[in-house]
């Protein structure tokens, strides 16, 4: 297996000299291609901080991080703008879809962005909506849907593009226990389908036992790593009993 | 921390919104307080007062503009205060009583206030003697502007304002009690559904371009959609301005709708790049300020409407001093101690040589002809006429080098005059028959021409008649025959000297009373024609002439187009007020767009495109408005010179073309910052 990602002693500091508040120490880890991969630990622990530095939203202080072979960190404001439509694929905890647009607007929206054929767009659509299952509420606008239908509507645009990496803030942080279950399958059958790269942050034991490996962070370093080996239900076990260990912050009754 | 500095830290923390409401606020007192200064001002009012009612226009002018300044304060108080509904509940979580949040509001509102209220009259002071010079060269007055510093205006502004902003900060203080918590804290969160469109919004669509269109060919050409109406002028009139005004409304709720939408239809240009979001949010922005938008295309249209009005009206003026006043000095020598002393006046003048000199004569005759008064119902009727030789005629056209001369073809044939002659309302009388009362004696008009020989104040203001030298020796006046001798000199527009010292001397040796009113020979009585006082005048100087005229058309255009800018900038901060309100609440769309890889510069063009659309619809409509308004209003006025007409509402366009510069890079900086989330 290749690496997809490379993050090499990653650091964020914020606000100014004098009341410097550091988020992430000394980051490194790889992620591989076609890995379903899940960052976990305590509120405040620098998730989001790290997702937002692997996906380009925000800059790190220092350190690298390579996307398919390419130094994101360096690369201009234009260029990483290009790179995030073609390369990545997000999916929010709050869906971050466009009231304006209806659910298939939505979901080819960085096609279109790109110019592409119309044809070549709706037969993607087309092709992406069945596998999540939304095919029928194309022409819906999204406060017309359920929550959990807006969540898949974003892994549909997350995922439009076949990007290199589908990254995942919390998806499931606002869906009720089924549509999060049921979006959990849809991103797995992406990962297996369409061998789609997908890094996850949650805070949920449930959540994380979907993945193949699971980063632990806490107070901003890298605390620990572990990978699933056997069934579903063992591996939440062991993302239970590491979060016990880690301690603070997160709830064991989420299951 | 003191309430006070609370209120002051967030005066400072929402600086960017405040700055145009202070800034529209800070301007609509600076005028008004100009206009107030102006009406105190004893120097421009002595000045002044001769013919125009000066103090009554400058204080009515004063009350528009308070009328304009307080809606709009009200208004924008109310945008700004839904804006911080928030703020106010959070206040409250934190523990702040009611009675210290509405101090808070209140102390804010009027610290605001008393800093625009300042900075207004110290503009004010600035800028109201430059007003004033504007205003004395609009009235083409040479009276001097004096600068002086007027107590009472400054305390009536003053009084004024801080009532005004007594009223909004006590609404503004009383907020937190009107409201329950929960309220306070879904202010901004309206439901954002997208329009749907069915049956009616096309009908309504249609309906609304039809009416509009309807207006425009009505008002295209008045006379004949006046026809319509069975000649109801009043009628027609109101048809075109319903028709109009509803079918702007309908235009921007329907038919732009429905417009988009099909644009929509189009997926090849539709799924194109920006165009998605641009496309899409313009809708939704439409569709939410429809009413608005048609209201402000409205009030724009009335605007330039009334500048351009005005400023057509004033060069109608203008064009009307040169087309009935065509010599600098003319003057009466059946008084010849008079005309001597006149002639003596002007030879003796050093500052003043003469360039054309020339005399004229004329009976005055009554006489009957068609009317031709389009619409009319051609009946004869019966009026008095001036009647001059094609000798005298020519010769002043001539020496005056302008107007048209005449070639009359035999002794029947007549040239009439008639200044107020224009093809839009009149049929041609040419070739129509004119005959005189006592005679019998009658001419066919040969042609037509619309200036005055020298001026139509010593002609009694009547038409004149141009017949052969051999005509006119047999013809019998109802009055004796007048002489008069027309003088064209160098520097005429700064004869003031020379025109009192010639008033001077009317005054002492010919009459007090310098309208000699009609003398018929026939009935030895004093006759006034159907159509003017018939009156004419001993002597007349084309520089009285243009002072007392610009008197009152200069004030006229001064105060519409004074009125214009308050007005048009209340209008501008409005669009921009909303348009920034609505950039808050789409932070979060365009982070998102961010986020899945549109780039700062493809953001920016979709906020100045979008903006660029929201501001140019109504304006676009306006100016159609006005176009169609101001041809008709051209055309009744003669089609004078419309250059005035395009600096005016071109100087309107401009401003608004500012605050759509502003809006738009204001709305860019709020929506074009940081993706991450603070
Ligand atoms: N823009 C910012 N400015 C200052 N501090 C921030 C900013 N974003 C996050 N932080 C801080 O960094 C830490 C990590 O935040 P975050 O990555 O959001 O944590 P989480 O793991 O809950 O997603 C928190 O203490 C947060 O307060
Ligand atoms: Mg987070």
């Amino acid at each position: 297996m290749t690496n997809l990602v490379e993050v090499n002693h990653l650091k964020k500091t914020y606000g100014k000299k004098g009341n410097l508040y550091t988020a992430l120490e000394n980051i490194s880890f790889t992620i591989e291609q076609g890995e379903f991969i899940g960052i976990m630990g305590p509120s405040g622990a620098g998730k989001t901080t790290l997702l937002n530095i692997l996906s380009t939203i925000d800059k790190p202080t220092s350190g690298d991080i390579k996307i398919g072979g390419a130094d994101v960190t360096t690369m201009k404001d234009a260029a990483l703008s290009t790179f995030r439509r073609h390369e990545l694929g997000f999916i929010f905890q709050d869906f971050n879809l466009m009231d304006s647009l209806t659910v298939k607007e939505n979901i080819l929206l960085p096609l279109a962005l790109d110019k592409q054929p119309v044809s070549d767009m709706e037969g993607r659509v087309l092709y992406v909506t069945k596998i999540l299952g939304i095919d029928q509420l194309l022409k819906k606008y999204p406060n017309e849907i359920s929550i959990g239908q807006k969540q898949r509507v974003s892994a549909a645009r997350a995922m439009i593009t076949k990007p290199q990496l589908i990254v995942a803030d919390e998806p499931t942080g606002s869906l009720d226990s089924k549509s999060a279950t049921e979006l959990l399958q849809y991103l797995t059958e992406i990962n297996t389908k369409e061998q789609a790269t997908i890094l996850m942050v949650t805070h949920d034991a449930f959540s994380a036992s979907y993945c193949n490996r699971i980063l632990f962070i806490k107070d901003g370093v890298l605390f620990s790593e572990i990978r699933r080996t056997g069934t579903r239900k063992e591996f939440f076990q062991k993302i239970i009993d590491m979060q016990a260990t880690i301690g603070g912050g997160v709830s064991h009754d989420v299951i | 921390m003191t309430l006070f500095k609370l209120a002051y830290k967030n005066v400072k923390s929402q600086f960017s919104d405040y700055v145009i409401y202070f800034f529209s606020i800070s301007f609509s007192i600076m005028i008004y307080f100009s206009f107030v200064s102006m009406a105190n001002d004893e120097a421009l009012l002595a000045a002044a007062s001769k013919s125009a009612k000066l103090d009554v226009a400058l204080q009515f002018s004063g009350v528009m503009i308070l009328v304009f300044a307080v809606l709009f304060m009200i208004y924008a108080n109310n945008f700004f205060i839904k804006k911080r509904k928030k703020e106010i509940g959070l206040y409250n979580l934190l523990g702040m009583k009611k009675l210290q949040i509405s101090k808070l509001f209140f102390m804010e509102n009027m610290v605001v206030g008393v800093v625009a209220l300042a900075s207004g009259i110290v503009l004010g002071v600035i800028l109201s003697k430059l007003f004033m010079l504007i205003l004395l060269r609009m009235m083409q007055s040479d009276v001097t502007a004096s600068f002086s510093f007027s107590m009472n205006a400054v305390f009536q502004t003053i009084i004024i304002f801080v009532l005004i902003f007594l009223f909004t900060s006590i609404q503004n203080a009383s907020l937190v009690y009107r409201y329950r918590l929960i309220d306070l804290f879904k202010a901004n969160s309206d439901g954002n559904k997208l329009p749907k469109i069915g049956f009616f919004s096309y009908f309504f669509g249609i309906l609304g371009l039809g009416m509009m269109l309807f207006g425009y060919y009505l008002a295209n050409d008045f006379m004949h959609g006046v026809e319509l109406f069975h000649n109801d002028f009043f009628m027609a009139a109101i048809v075109i301005f319903l028709s109009t005004i509803i079918g702007t409304y309908l235009f921007f709720n329907a038919f732009l709708v429905v417009f988009i939408k099909m644009k929509m239809k189009n997926k090849k240009t539709y799924y194109r790049g920006m165009n998605l979001i641009t496309t899409s949010n313009l809708l939704f922005r439409i569709k939410k300020n429809a009413s608005t938008l048609a209201t402000i295309a409205i009030l724009s249209a009335t605007t330039l409407s009334a500048v351009g009005g005005a400023s057509i009206v004033y060069s109608y003026v203008s064009d009307q001093v040169d087309r009935t006043t065509t010599y600098d000095i003319v003057y009466d020598e059946s008084n010849p101690a008079a005309a001597s002393e006149i002639a003596a006046l002007i030879a003796q003048n050093p500052d003043h040589k003469i360039t054309a000199e020339t005399e004229i004569s004329y009976k005055t005759v009554e006489a009957t002809t068609k009317n031709t008064v389009k619409q009319g119902n051609g009946e004869e009727v019966d009026d008095y006429y001036s009647v001059i030789s094609e000798s005298d005629y020519n010769q002043s056209i001539e020496k005056n080098k302008g107007g048209k001369k005449v070639q009359l073809e035999n002794n029947q044939q007549t040239l009439l005059i008639s200044m107020m002659y224009s093809d839009e309302f009149f049929d041609s009388p040419k070739g129509n028959s004119i005959t005189l009362k006592d005679s019998n004696e009658t001419f066919d008009i040969q042609d037509i021409a619309t200036e005055a020989p020298v001026s139509s104040v010593t002609t009694y203001n009547m038409n004149l008649l141009v017949v052969s030298d051999v005509a006119y020796q047999k013809i019998k006046g109802i009055e004796p025959e007048y002489h008069y001798r027309a003088v064209n000199v160098t520097n005429a527009k700064d004869m003031k000297a020379l025109a009192n010292a010639i008033r001077k001397v009317v005054t002492e040796k010919v009459s007090e009373n310098q309208r000699i009113p009609l003398q018929d020979n026939r009935t030895q009585t004093t006759e006034a024609s159907a159509f003017n006082d018939a009156t004419r005048a001993a002597y007349i100087t084309k520089y009285e002439v243009s002072q007392e005229v610009f008197a009152v058309f200069g004030l006229i255009m001064y105060v519409a187009a004074f009125l214009g800018l308050v007005f048009m900038v209340a209008t501008g901060s409005i669009i921009m007020l909303k348009q920034l309100s609505e950039a808050q609440e789409e932070i979060g769309r365009y982070r998102i767009l961010k986020k899945i890889g549109v780039n700062r510069k493809e953001i920016k063009k979709t906020v100045y495109k979008q903006t660029g659309f929201v501001f140019a619809l109504p304006i676009i409509v306006g100016i159609t408005h006005a176009i169609f308004a101001l041809r008709l209003a051209s055309s009744i006025f003669m089609n004078p010179s419309i250059l005035l007409t395009f600096l005016a509402c071109g100087m309107f366009i401009f401003i608004y073309a500012v605050f759509f510069l502003f809006t738009a890079r204001a709305y860019n900086k709020i929506v074009n910052g940081s993706m991450v989330q603070s």
